[in-house]
């Protein structure tokens, strides 16, 4: 009798070493395929990445190409502009010739106008003669770049997908081996060891089907193909609303982008639900339009857009993606809501996955510090902030500068605070020092500068100046503001730079133009008198200072020195 | 023997142990033949790589020189138009003054010079005027290139795609071999009836996955 248990014994205990056998088969061919997933999800996200970067390189000459043709028409347009206004001063064969010479003109400007791109519409306005390149460079540039970054991205993810699979399943091999080893061990043992040992290895084998199966039916959530493409386009609308809003735009300006964005948007989340990227997408683009409606005074429908932007950013986070760049917009929210603690918490996880951003939150968390009341924290922050922009220069551009000199501003109106004054004086002179290659402290500068005078010079028939009454005031279409400079104690070599504001209609912060800013190295004497004029680079291409307000600020060695408003009508 | 069990003869012992034997080196050679499909499917994504790379590099320099050319064929159009127009005036308008001449000669000098910068195999007319034609050059610049090297990263990709899913093809196959290793070994103990059907099962699985495996690697 027990020679017949004994053999039955055998039999299952090798009929289940053999079922393991297929299993373990089974489990060798789901981990070859896991593999051969990874393998090739890992070649097709090195692929993307030398397209994206070839697509880069190839974009650089297309975009100088084309700069250069837009160029080209601008000053060919300029020039036509001359002749009109020659030809309308001539008389006789000598306003004939200034017309043949305006229609020649307007032929070459026709020539380059029907070879270029960015010369066509959508991206040039025959009415208004003017060109779209911030639209050209989205979609020939940024908006493919983004597909091929997104795709690579998700490839990546893929191929980590796969390579977890991979692990399980080879942990599950390796608990298969002792199971097996304990099952045979079974075979050769008797008594209670027996039946421990083929318990012990019956039940690693369970976990091993078990283990395995729960990988097996693990899906990979793939995004399609459609979505990724709408999540690049979604992006190119989104940078540009951004553009608008950080250029000093309002809502109304940026709504032909925010509308399209967010309709792009609600698309790939009914496709593809819970798809972190266009959800931490759609978060940017909310915290965005609550930071403008917030700062139009709009405050309950910001603090609403905002609250949906943090919702969107915990929804992401849940999902296990945290990229540093999710906490970096929540401790912006955070901070335009008044949470500091919540605030000064996020930044400080953002700095610790992006300690190469450090000038941006470095200054966020100063700002942070102030509001809660620990100002010697607050300056060392900024400090430390500013001394990584003056080491890292590209990653705090005058664009960022700009956006943080622009919030400073807006936080003294909304939400006065001692110390956000000097804070934002310290910005703008550590600015103008970092774009100097001087470090961020300005050294004790004896130079002084009169207060700025604006001017507006008569000129004789031969166009000499004969007057320059003062005025603060410049009418409609003025191509140069003129202002006179009076500098003293100069010394050679001192940089005098000049950074130009303007306060769009209905706002109540300045927003730097960089392209009225100028920088010059002095070589002149000890004291000088100066006419001065804010323009853009090519005023003679028809380029005029718009209407508005104007604040004019005089840098010398990176120290402020002088200050002045005017308005052009 | 205890009674009851069903007897097995000794040549039918000695024929399951040989299928046995045989169906777990099949299974061997299939896994080793599926390791080396593997192989030469990582080295086809090593050449896919390579062959992006050796596009991008194509790449750059076709829109390097379509850059160069384009800036050269543009320049020298507006200069031929340019002097075009300042000659008709000459000829027909005696208010003209003599240094436009100047003007003109300077124009035609210049657009000879853009003229010489130009890539002249490639130039198109267009509205009678000379057009540099970037599209054919950059085919014919890609078509060279690809004379020269692999070009084509997509043509490994799909070979590498082929070969892992071979691989894992024979890999999946060991499921059939280690089948007919069960159904043999149930075949051999003497406590199990029905031995010939477990055998017969077991001899057909064996096939199938020997046919199987055969068809994928011969074709």
């Amino acid at each position: 009798m027990k020679s017949i248990q004994d053999r039955q014994f055998k039999t299952a205990v090798i009929l289940i070493l053999a079922g393991l056998t297929m299993m373990a088969s089974l489990v060798v061919f789901l981990n070859v395929r896991g593999s051969a997933r990874a393998s090739a999800a890992v070649r097709d996200s090195r692929i993307l990445a030398i397209r994206y970067l070839t697509h880069l390189g190839r974009s650089l000459w297309d975009i100088a190409a084309e700069k250069d043709l837009m160029v080209a028409a601008q000053e060919t347009a300029g020039l036509i502009l001359q002749s009109q206004a020659y030809e309308k001063m001539s008389k006789g064969s000598q306003a004939g010739l200034y017309r043949l010479t305006h229609e020649r003109l307007s032929r070459l400007k026709e020539l380059l106008v029907e070879k270029g791109r960015i010369t066509q519409p959508p991206y040039y306005n025959p009415q208004t003669d003017t060109f779209d390149a911030v639209q050209y460079f989205l979609d020939k540039v940024f908006v493919p770049a983004a597909e091929l970054l997104e795709s690579q991205e998700q490839k990546k993810k893929e191929s980590v997908f796969w390579d977890g699979k991979v692990d399980a399943y080879s942990t599950g091999l390796a608990v298969a081996a002792v199971a097996v080893f304990l099952l045979t061990l079974s075979l050769v043992l008797s008594g209670k060891a027996r039946l421990a040992m083929a318990g012990v290895g019956l039940a690693l084998a369970a976990a091993v089907a078990g283990s395995s199966l729960a990988a097996a039916l693990r899906p990979w959530p793939e995004v399609s193909s459609v979505s990724l493409k709408d999540l690049a386009l979604a992006s190119g609308e989104v940078l540009r609303a951004k553009l608008i809003l950080d250029f000093g735009g309002d809502l109304q300006a940026a709504s032909p982008f925010t509308g399209p964005a967010e309709r792009i948007i609600a698309g790939i989340l009914k496709k593809d639900p819970g798809y972190p990227a266009a959800l931490e997408l759609r978060a940017r683009l909310r915290a965005a339009v609550g930071e403008s409606l917030f700062f139009a005074g709009r405050l309950a429908e910001g603090r609403a857009e905002m609250d949906r932007a943090l919702a969107d950013l915990d929804t992401v986070r849940r999902a296990g993606q945290n990229d540093g760049y999710l906490d970096w917009t929540r401790g912006f929210v955070h901070l335009l809501l008044g949470r500091w603690p919540e605030a000064e918490a996020s930044i400080e996880r953002a700095l610790v996955e992006l300690p190469e951003q450090g000038f941006a939150l470095g200054v966020m968390k100063a700002v942070v510090l102030l509001y809660e009341g620990k100002k010697p924290a607050s300056e060392s922050a900024l400090e430390a902030a500013l001394a990584q922009a003056a080491g890292r220069p590209l990653a705090s551009d005058p664009n960022y500068f700009r956006i943080f000199v622009r919030n400073l501003e807006r936080f003294r109106e909304i939400s006065p605070a001692q110390g956000l004054e000097g804070m934002e004086l310290r910005l703008k002179e550590a600015s103008v020092l970092i774009a100097l290659g001087k470090g961020t402290r300005h050294p004790a500068v004896a130079a002084t500068v009169a207060p700025l005078l604006f001017v507006n010079p008569v000129t004789d028939k031969r166009g000499e100046i004969i007057d320059i009454p003062a005025s603060q005031e410049f009418p409609a279409s003025t191509g140069r503001a003129y202002f006179l400079l009076q500098l003293k104690g100069m010394s050679r070599g001192l940089s005098v730079v000049r950074r130009v504001y303007r306060r769009l209609p209905g706002q109540v912060f300045w927003i730097e133009q960089l392209r009225l800013g100028r920088t010059e190295h002095w070589d002149g004497p000890a004291e000088a008198r100066l006419l001065g004029s804010v323009e853009y680079p090519m005023p003679e291409a028809g380029e005029s200072l718009a209407s508005g307000r104007y604040r004019l600020e005089i840098f010398i060695e990176g120290d402020l020195k002088a200050a002045g408003e005017f308005k052009v009508r | 023997m205890s009674e009851g069990e069903p007897k097995l003869s000794e040549l039918r012992k000695t024929l399951l142990s040989v299928l046995i034997a045989l169906a777990a080196t099949t299974g061997a050679l299939v896994s080793w033949q599926a390791s080396r499909l593997g192989s030469r499917a990582a080295t086809a994504d090593g050449q896919a790589i390579t062959a992006a790379l050796n596009e991008a590099g194509n790449e750059m320099s076709i829109a390097s020189d379509v850059f160069l050319f384009e800036t050269n064929a543009r320049e020298l159009r507006q200069h031929l138009e340019n002097a075009r127009a300042i000659h008709r005036e000459v000829m027909r308008n005696p208010a003209v003054p003599v240094r436009w001449l100047d003007e003109w000669q300077s124009e035609i000098i210049r657009a000879r010079v853009r003229h010489l910068q130009l890539n002249t195999d490639f130039l198109k007319m267009e509205n009678g005027q000379e057009v540099f034609d970037s599209r054919r050059y950059g085919q014919a610049m890609r078509a060279q290139a690809a004379s020269e090297k692999p070009l084509d990263s997509a043509s490994f990709t799909n070979q590498s795609d082929a070969l892992r899913r071979k691989s894992v093809f024979l890999v999946a196959l060991n499921l059939l071999f280690t089948s007919a290793i069960f159904l043999f070994t149930g075949a051999l103990r003497t406590d199990i009836g029905r031995k010939l059907g477990w055998m017969t099962a077991g001899i057909v699985f064996y096939a199938c996955g020997i046919g199987l495996a055969l068809g994928q690697v011969l074709f």
